[in-house]
């Protein structure tokens, strides 16, 4: 059920989208549509580019991030080798050799030598926190260095177990420069530098160089000059952490087990995620000594660079946007402008414009415009010729009706059938014969508007004619205020009551009618009635008339004909200023009434007083006489 | 009494207007007639016409030349102008021309004697019609008695239907049809009788010729005469003479 419902709503919308469409002009519909390509377009464009942008400023970061690392490395590579240098510095002093191949316990003097000489070579270098030298042969341990927790300096002698040492020296040696690069223990040293010094005849170590270098050298490493966030972190051969900027890797990186964070090898690129945020990391790994320096650009940073460049481009792009959108309303107006014209066109000639056009633009619509206004010609002419012989056709039997009605001709031969009645002492024929004449005159008389005594005239006139045929069955009286015989009323007003009551006093078993007609003022309205006797309208039938009377359209009930097309004719001529009124009752006393009320107009009655003035006088002269 | 002159080139307007006027009333003798404006002109220069009824459609002269001529010549005639036409501008172009009134063809008597009376009143404003006269117009059986009376006293001159037809406007078959209802016999049978009883006396009579006889009852020559007398009688006359004479 609601399935049904769902989909009936859908055909609902579809089909008011479609009656939306057929309703929308042509060229708002191209518009709309190339619009809406525009739009796709430009979005798939948008996207592209954003994302073209995205890997290009990627892998020009990588490239750069790999190049800097490389100098970087090389650098380090350098201060290393200067370091590995420094280092075996003690083996070109001969006496010190001898005291570090030395297995007797050292003399004093020796010591005073090797501490002088540990000394000279600590403050030979500024970059130094601590210089040790572990002589393997005597297991002892000398050290010099600046920290403040001996409180003064001095060369420190110290017997250590050989075994703290073993896997240092071991490491060193199986460097190929026997030398290992280790983290620092202090947080002021960038790292600890271990060299052992081997006995070139058996290649056997003798002794251990060992020092924390600060982080001088650090300026160098994470000097930064492309103006991103870039963090730094040095890693020795064996993977263990020298050193990092990042906060979060030094916090959590930790022995081989736990590491956390995979750096790429060394000479490639891959992003990866630290703390969530993203990084383009490169690293580049030293040959000679393993180390690695990996750097951490924030790819946020970079899309974030790319993403105001492509807001740019975005802007940019709107504004052509919006400019193709015009461009393309007014080519689409353009284009379609012929059609609008001859669908425009097209409505008129309906109408019966058929003026031709001329919209030629393009072959097809200059084809249509063409052909359209063929056949317009062609309709204009067809209906031209019809018109024509149509009205020629009129003309010819209007011409013929008016030989034969042609007044004099007919008034003529009314008068000498009428002479001849009236030689054959027919008075009542000839009687007949003028009202019937009279009659005729009076309705093909040009007028709306006739005095109300005109009017009666033709009363009297078409009473006599059907007494004639009706004799004793019709009853006709009057009563007329004479007040009211000058006042214009409409031509043929009072006669289609008349009518009305003889067509329906006469019906059933009714054989004759009394009629009465009366014509009075009742305020500003002339009220004009006829009443006869006959079996009355029922309530329905008179429902029925009322009916037809609000239609615009004349009744078809034959019956009431009269009586629609009256209150129709009067209700043109007063507007809402007249009525027509019908009351009836059927059964015993029956009757029907009808009433015409008209709105006197005042100014129509003293027109037509001046004009009946003289014709007055003469009733009343003829009167009085 | 006043005199009037109808011109009209058509009898029918001619006789209804005759007929349908109430010319006693008014005081006017029976009006004469005109077939055009030239012979009323004609008339009305020897005559003395106080009304004119007028054709505006007649051969020869019509009805608006006639009434330009008639308002110079005769301007203390009143003139009612007869149409058919009902038209503002026609009846405009009549009145200007001078006529009193104007008649529309089938002519309704009402209006007629309406128009005559206002014609009357145009030249002679101080009349008075209200003493009452009898019936006017001579009826059909008034005609056919005048017929009846003529028969008897002018049984010999030749007496024609028409001449009584013509002049009172009743038609022949009218009046013939009520004599035949009011005397039992048609006109020409009465004639004849009236004519054959005069003969029969004049026949008693032997010293008169039958010629002179037949000439004394209207007869131009004895043989029609002859014919006549057997019809009626069964015998010729010098027979019917023989008869009384042998009876004698």
């Amino acid at each position: 059920m609601a399935d049904i419902i769902k989909s009936h709503k859908q055909n609902k919308l579809s089909i008011s989208i479609r009656q939306r469409m057929d309703k929308a002009p042509l060229w708002l519909e191209l518009t709309t549509i190339l619009t809406i390509l525009m739009i796709l377009l430009t979005a798939a464009l948008t996207t592209a580019t954003y994302r073209r942008n995205r890997q290009v400023t990627l892998s020009s970061e990588t490239e750069t991030s790999r190049q800097m690392l490389q100098l970087k490395t090389m650098n380090l590579e350098r201060y290393i080798d200067e370091l590995a240098a420094f280092s075996i510095q003690s083996v070109y002093d001969n006496s010190l050799y001898a005291s570090m191949q030395s297995r007797t316990p050292l003399s004093d003097t020796e010591r005073s030598s090797i501490s002088s000489y540990i000394r000279g070579f600590y403050y030979s270098r500024s970059d130094l926190n601590s210089f040790m030298m572990y002589l393997i042969n005597q297991g002892l341990d000398v050290g010099y260095s600046s920290g403040s927790t001996v409180g003064y300096e001095r060369v420190r002698f110290k017997a250590v177990d050989s075994a703290d040492y073993t896997s240092i020296i071991e490491s060193c040696n199986e460097s190929p420069n026997n030398c290992s690069i280790l983290p620092a223990s202090s947080s002021n040293s960038l790292f600890h530098f271990d060299h052992t010094i081997v006995r070139v005849r058996d290649n056997s170590p003798i002794a251990l160089i060992s020092f924390d270098v600060d982080l001088t050298e650090l300026e160098g490493l994470t000097q930064n000059s492309t103006g991103l966030d870039r963090f730094i972190v040095l890693l020795n051969s064996e993977g263990d952490l020298l050193y990092s900027d990042l906060d979060y890797i030094t916090d959590n990186y930790g022995p081989d087990s736990e590491r956390v964070v995979l750096f790429p090898e060394s000479g490639s690129s891959d992003t990866i995620t630290l703390n969530g945020v993203k990084y383009l990391s490169v690293s580049e790994a030293d040959s000679k000594y393993g180390l690695k320096l990996v750097s951490l650009v924030p790819v946020g940073q970079l899309t974030q660079k790319v993403r105001s460049a492509s807001f740019d481009a975005v802007l940019e792009q709107i504004m052509f946007f919006a400019l193709a959108i015009v461009l393309i309303f007014l080519l689409v107006r353009w284009l379609t402008q012929p059609l609008s014209v001859l669908s425009s066109k097209q409505e008129k000639a309906g109408t019966g414009d058929f003026s031709s056009i001329d919209i030629g633009r393009s072959r097809e619509i200059k084809a249509l415009s063409n052909s359209f206004n063929e056949m317009t010609t062609h309709i204009g002419s067809l209906i031209d010729q019809n018109y024509a012989s149509e009205l020629n056709e009129k003309t010819a039997q209007l011409a013929a009706l008016e030989a034969q009605m042609n007044p004099h001709f007919l008034y003529n031969t009314l008068q000498a059938i009428g002479s001849e009645a009236l030689m054959h002492d027919e008075m009542d024929v000839y009687t007949m014969l003028t009202s019937l004449a009279g009659n005729l005159r009076y309705s093909i008389k040009a007028a709306a508007e006739v005095p109300l005594q005109d009017e009666m005239k033709y009363v009297d006139n078409y009473i006599r004619l059907q007494k004639v045929r009706m004799g004793d069955r019709l009853t006709v009286s009057q009563k007329i205020d004479p007040a009211t015989l000058v006042a214009l009323i409409p031509k043929i007003s009072i006669q289609p009551l008349v009518e009305n009551s003889i067509q329906h006093g006469i019906q059933g078993d009714r054989t004759s009618v009394k009629i009465l007609i009366e014509a009075f003022y009742k305020g500003d309205y002339l009220v004009i009635r006829v009443t006869d006797d006959g079996i009355g309208i029922s309530p329905e039938d008179i429902g029925n008339l009322n009916n037809s009377f609000t239609r615009q359209t004349l009744a078809d009930n034959g019956a009431s004909i009269g009586l629609t097309n009256l209150y129709h004719r009067i209700r043109l001529m007063y507007e809402n200023d007249a009525a027509l009124q019908i009351k009836s009752e059927t059964g015993e006393s029956s009757y029907t009434s009808v009433t015409m009320i008209l709105s006197v107009n005042s100014s129509r009655i003293t027109e037509v007083t001046k004009k009946q003035t003289s014709d007055t006088e003469t009733e009343q002269t003829k009167q009085n006489v | 009494m006043y005199k009037a002159l109808i011109i009209d080139d058509e009898r029918p307007v001619r006789i209804a207007i005759s007929k349908l006027g109430d010319w006693n009333h008014f005081h006017i003798e029976m009006p004469e007639m005109a077939e055009n404006g030239k012979d009323a002109l004609e008339k009305m220069q020897s005559g003395n016409y106080d009304i004119c009824f007028v054709d505006m459609q007649m051969p020869v002269m019509n009805g608006s030349m006639f009434l330009q001529e008639c308002a110079r010549e005769f301007p203390d005639t009143g003139v009612i102008v007869i149409s058919g036409y009902d038209d503002f501008s026609y009846v405009q172009n009549a009145i200007r021309c001078g006529a009193v009134d104007y008649l529309l063809k089938p002519i309704v008597k009402s209006e007629l004697d309406l128009a005559i009376e206002k014609a009357i009143r145009k030249i002679h404003p101080d009349v008075d019609f209200s003493s009452e006269s009898e019936d006017s117009n001579i009826s059909a059986e008034d005609v056919i008695a005048m017929i009846h009376n003529t028969i008897d006293t002018n049984y010999c001159s030749s007496i024609q239907i028409s001449d009584f037809s013509d002049k009172y406007f009743f038609s022949r078959e009218y009046l013939s049809k009520l004599f035949k209802a009011k005397y039992e016999c048609s006109i020409y049978e009465y004639l004849i009788r009236v004519r054959m009883e005069h003969a029969r006396e004049l026949l008693l009579d032997p010293d008169r010729k039958i010629l002179d006889i037949a000439q004394a009852v209207g007869y131009g020559d004895t043989n029609y005469f002859s014919k006549a007398f057997r019809n009626c009688c069964g015998i010729t006359p010098s027979e019917f003479r023989k008869q009384n004479n042998c009876g004698e």
